[in-house]
């Protein structure tokens, strides 16, 4: 297995709500090569959940291992082989994209020459030759996420942590966003995409985790969680799962 | 799959990299851009030339009193074209003979510190200028100013005599100055009340700390604004490697801007001087900064010592903030401190003592101080530097901490603590 996530628990305190559990009890598993969906609403706690998996927060409880490196232990290396892919972003506005992918190409220890053929690769398979020398600034946000595209994958990660990564994209940008996932599987990685968009998640994901108010509810493939709960559609079973948790909890 | 490996916690590699990527988007931002470079080549001189401008106002003012000055000895020990000049002098009614004559050049003394009288006249060494006759005076603008106008007085009735004997001898008339200056302090434990040096260089220690506050923000607030320090948090890199970079970065900077300050203001004032003859009258720039090489090079130790130290204390107050205008309105508390702390050092009696030498910052302008007064002493020197160099050692930690290892918005996390505080 390329990921494990193993009974995660992330405690909070926030001043309105006091002290809450942002993820409780998630475990799931991604193989090679496969792309795995984190579907839920706003707040249900996709983005904690991939930011703990990417080494950027720390787990309250359960653990995170990546290519077998737990990512607590030893998170360098994990590092190295995860690439995390925000909807924002994240790039410094007064770089030029040659000068963003150089940089961190070299912060993880790629050599000069793989990574001059890579950024070559990069710029021309995404449409970015002529943005090279382009400040980031000054780029609209689809060619922005483009460019984010490559600074996540510069060094080659086994997996892709993609965070709702088509938020705030034009169709054409959605679209080379899909073809990139769809590609990086083809290649063998392994990703992990967390969306609130049902079409989306059914039209990339072979497995899918539905989560909300911090728990995972349901996990499997799209037939599987049909049966599971008699909905025709991704939408229909989402609905239901997320509507049975909270008549639950009233 | 690609093979771990294992990260040392200092990278010389990525501190490079670090320190690169920093300057070149630190250098890039308009902020920094005006704040570093513009501001001080053209709004600093103009600020130069109006200081100056009000101090020839006062001095003007400073003329129009009657001085007494002394005499050394007895007027008939002098020659006669010594005492034709003399007697020019105190023709002039801005100044009084100070009664009684003969009097020792050591009570003399004592009188200029004393305050009693402004100077005194006495026999010069060298006779190839003028009549061979000294002033002494007290070391500050006040009494170079007092020659000047002495020298006017004497110029004033000997003009043509004098500008001709000149032009024979083959020199400029226009460097007849009858009065040798030589200077004195009246308090020597003062050493160095004011001088211009002083000036400049605490004028420029404000700068240093101007000049770092937008890079600080670049390093710190904007990357948490722009979701950037995610980016970085999630590389296979040392993270205290790239801290270092950011803050050698934004010290670099910080010592650059200081730098370009001093420069620009002393273009300024050898263009004044050379439009007016003398910056401030008598007021030689030349002799202002001729200090020796041991002081230049404390200085320059010292004021590394300050782009480090204030540096770290702006990246961590910058680091406090998740938006570049918050960071704006933090940064402003240091700012004041550290635009107070020269300001106050210029006060004579503060000066690097065993005691000064423990307040951190305040000991390194005092530091700077002491190296314009030419008063080195580096036991006191090691002793400000390793103390201020600790601060930015912590808030360096501190800073690392929240930009790299804090998972909430280190505000929140203080209402959390004052909250729960209260509870307990």
């Amino acid at each position: 297995m390329t990921l494990v996530v193993n009974h995660l628990k992330k405690r909070f305190y926030d001043p309105g709500r006091g002290e809450f559990f942002a993820c409780d009890d998630i475990s799931f598993e991604v193989a090679k090569g496969e792309i795995f969906g984190l579907l839920g609403p706003n707040g249900a706690g996709k983005t904690t959940t991939l930011r703990i998996i990417s080494t950027i927060l720390k787990a309250t409880e359960g653990s995170v291992t990546v290519c077998g490196h737990n990512v607590e232990k030893e998170p360098e290396a994990a590092r190295a082989l995860i690439g995390f892919l925000s909807s924002t972003s994240g790039l410094y506005e007064r770089l030029t994209v040659t000068e963003i992918l150089q940089y961190f190409g070299r912060l993880c220890q790629v050599d000069e020459k793989t990574l001059a053929e890579r950024i070559k690769r990069l710029l021309s398979s995404l449409q970015l030759e002529p943005f090279a020398k382009a400040r980031c600034g000054s780029l609209s946000q689809g060619t922005r996420q483009k460019v984010a595209i490559a600074r996540a994958i510069i060094h080659e990660p086994e997996l892709m942590i993609l965070d709702e990564p088509a938020n705030g994209l034009d169709v054409l940008a959605t679209q080379v966003m899909h073809d990139f996932v769809r590609e990086s599987k083809a290649q063998g990685k392994s990703i992990v995409l967390s969306t609130h968009i049902m079409g989306e998640a059914e039209k990339l994901c072979d497995r899918i985790g539905i989560i909300n108010s911090g728990r995972l509810l349901a996990c499997g493939t799209l037939d599987e969680l049909k049966q599971q709960t008699g909905g025709n559609s991704l939408e229909e079973v989402f609905i239901s799962l997320v509507q049975d948790k909270n008549l639950e909890r009233s | 799959m690609r093979q771990s490996f294992s990260c040392p916690s200092l990278d010389a590699a990525v501190l490079k990299l670090s320190i690169w990527k920093e300057l070149l988007h630190a250098f890039r931002d308009k902020h920094v851009f005006i704040y570093t470079f513009l501001v001080p080549v053209v709004l600093y001189p103009l600020i130069v030339i109006m200081a100056f401008d009000f101090i020839s106002l006062k001095e003007a003012a400073r003329e129009k009193s009657v001085k007494q000055i002394g005499l050394a000895g007895k007027l008939s020990d002098y020659d006669p074209a010594q005492r034709k000049a003399i007697d020019c002098l105190f023709a002039n009614k801005d100044f009084k003979r100070y009664e009684p004559e003969a009097n020792t050049q050591a009570d003399l003394d004592w009188l200029i510190a004393r305050g009693a009288i402004s100077g005194y006249v006495t026999k010069g060494k060298d006779k190839q200028n003028g009549f061979g006759l000294a002033m002494v005076i007290n070391h500050d603008l006040n009494g170079i100013a007092l020659v000047a106008a002495a020298n006017e007085s004497v110029d004033k009735w000997y003009d043509q005599a004098v500008r001709a004997a000149y032009k024979q001898k083959g020199l400029s008339p226009f460097n007849a100055r009858p009065f040798k200056v030589k200077l004195q302090d009246s308090a020597p434990d003062q050493k160095g009340i004011f001088s211009l040096a002083l000036a400049f260089f605490v004028f420029s220690i404000l700068y240093l700390s101007l000049g770092a506050a937008y890079p600080a923000i670049s390093v710190s607030a904007e990357e948490s604004e722009f979701f950037t320090l995610d980016t970085i948090r999630i590389v296979p890199a040392s993270a205290w490697s790239m801290m270092l970079g950011k803050w050698w970065s934004v010290s670099a900077i910080a010592f650059l801007s200081a730098v370009l300050n001093l420069v620009s203001m002393l273009a300024v004032s050898v263009f004044l001087s050379q439009q007016a003859g003398n910056l401030i009258k008598g007021l030689s720039l030349k002799n202002e900064f001729a200090l020796p090489a041991t002081s230049y090079a404390w200085l320059f130790v010292a004021y590394v010592a300050l782009s480090l130290t204030i540096a770290a204390c702006m990246i961590l107050t910058a680091s406090l903030c998740r938006s570049v205008r918050s960071a704006q309105q933090w940064v402003s508390i240091p700012l004041s401190l550290f635009i107070f702390i020269p300001v106050l050092s210029l006060y004579p009696k503060n000066i690097l003592s065993e005691q000064t030498a423990l307040v951190p910052l305040m000991n390194l302008v005092l530091m700077v101080k002491a190296c314009v007064v030419g008063e080195i002493s580096p036991p006191l020197f090691y002793t400000a530097m390793g103390i201020s160099l600790c601060l930015a050692a912590i808030c360096l930690y501190l800073a690392k901490k929240i930009l790299f290892d804090m998972e909430t918005d280190p505000l929140k996390l203080v209402s959390y603590l004052v909250r729960q505080s209260k509870k307990a």
